[in-house]
């Protein structure tokens, strides 16, 4: 039980935590790229990752006689993986394709996107209690929220969905 | 057999188990990354890596025993499939549903709304004259009574579905 008070037992763990922290957050990050189809990103990513990781676990491996390694591993694994899911967040690199459903605001909450510079198609659709609005609108994912709150300025009640897309060719992004 | 056999295959075991339990962990902690839910992430990867490192330390310590390395292999190939069992029968999230009909249309509308979901019709022109679009987000759980639902009244009708996140409102039947 000394191991627990002894100094450089605790800073050869946080050493491993730090270490799992960096290579994993990398690691979200290069896996939510290559679901984006950026392939010089990942391939950086990939590599920083790979190269920490390598360092990583020799360090645990050299040394299982500390079990705070193992710890400090396993813990700096699950919150490099939090902090690489919130740089992705952060950085919100790619575009999002926006479904709006409005039972009767639909042309004002077209007007007032296009007003601002997105693009929208407007599709007449028929819903349970009459005409709706079907709105198709793909945005830079940076601009969701503000997407948004826009159409909650005119319609509070309608109904968004939103999936991530590859963009294939052109289309109209507002800066 | 021998005991010292009956040794090696026990550890082989061993290996292949708790390889099946790490990477499962992994494949559902992968697609609770791709939804943005941290908690589950953080509390799945760290069980993860715990058993990780005891399985890596485990075969790297007698890597002469080619049967813990097929027990490595196997029990990785194996806790990738059981992942994505269980996440396919907790089924998180939603799905965008869309379903064109040439001619039963109206029917299929008539059989979802009954149940509570929430669709949308769209006209829209096939290559043999009208037919009908139909837009439906439903919970991912719900993706499989849709299905049959619409497979009942139009087995011809073309189906497609997608995993979508949810903004706001929306009706949500079952």
């Amino acid at each position: 039980m000394e191991i627990f008070l002894s100094t450089p037992a605790w800073l050869g763990a946080g050493f491993i935590f730090i270490l799992r922290v960096g290579d994993m957050s990398l690691d979200t990050m290069r896996v939510l790229m290559v679901m984006r189809g950026r392939k010089s990103t990942a391939w950086i990513l990939g590599f920083f990752q790979a190269a920490i990781f390598v360092l990583a676990i020799s360090s645990v491996l050299q040394n299982l006689g500390n079990p705070l390694n193992v710890i400090g591993y396993a813990a700096g694994f699950a919150t490099g993986n939090v902090v690489g899911m919130l740089i992705e967040e952060r950085l919100a690199i790619g575009h999002t394709h926006m479904r709006i459903v409005s039972s009767s605001r639909g042309s004002a909450i077209a007007d007032k996107l296009r007003d601002e510079g997105y693009a929208i198609t407007e599709i007449p659709g028929r819903g349970k209690d009459g005409m709706v609005t079907v709105l198709n609108c793909s945005v830079l994912r940076k601009n969701v929220s503000r997407v948004q709150n826009l159409i909650n300025e005119i319609d509070g009640e309608a109904f968004i969905t939103a999936e991530d897309v590859r963009p294939v060719r052109r289309g109209f992004w507002r800066a | 057999m021998n005991p010292e056999a009956i040794l090696l295959l026990r550890s082989a075991a061993l290996i292949f188990g708790m390889r099946v339990v790490d990477v499962s962990l992994a494949t559902v902690r992968t697609l609770m990354v791709m939804r943005g839910r941290k908690l589950p992430a953080w509390v799945l990867g760290f069980f993860q890596a715990l058993v990780f490192v005891v399985v890596i330390q485990a075969i790297l310590s007698d890597i002469s025993n080619w049967l813990n390395v097929v027990g490595y292999a196997a029990g990785f190939a194996s806790g990738n499939v059981v992942g994505m069992l269980i996440e396919g029968r907790l089924a998180i999230g939603y799905t965008h549903l869309t379903i064109v009909s040439s001619r039963q249309g109206p029917a299929i509308l008539d059989g979802l709304r009954q149940k509570g979901f929430g669709v949308t019709e769209i006209p829209a022109r096939g290559r043999d004259g009208m037919v009908t679009m139909l837009s439906c987000s439903v919970l991912r759980r719900h993706g499989k009574q849709v299905h049959s639902l619409v497979q009942q009244v139009d087995p011809e009708a073309f189906i497609t579905a997608e995993e979508m996140r949810l903004l706001q409102h929306g009706f949500w039947g079952g």
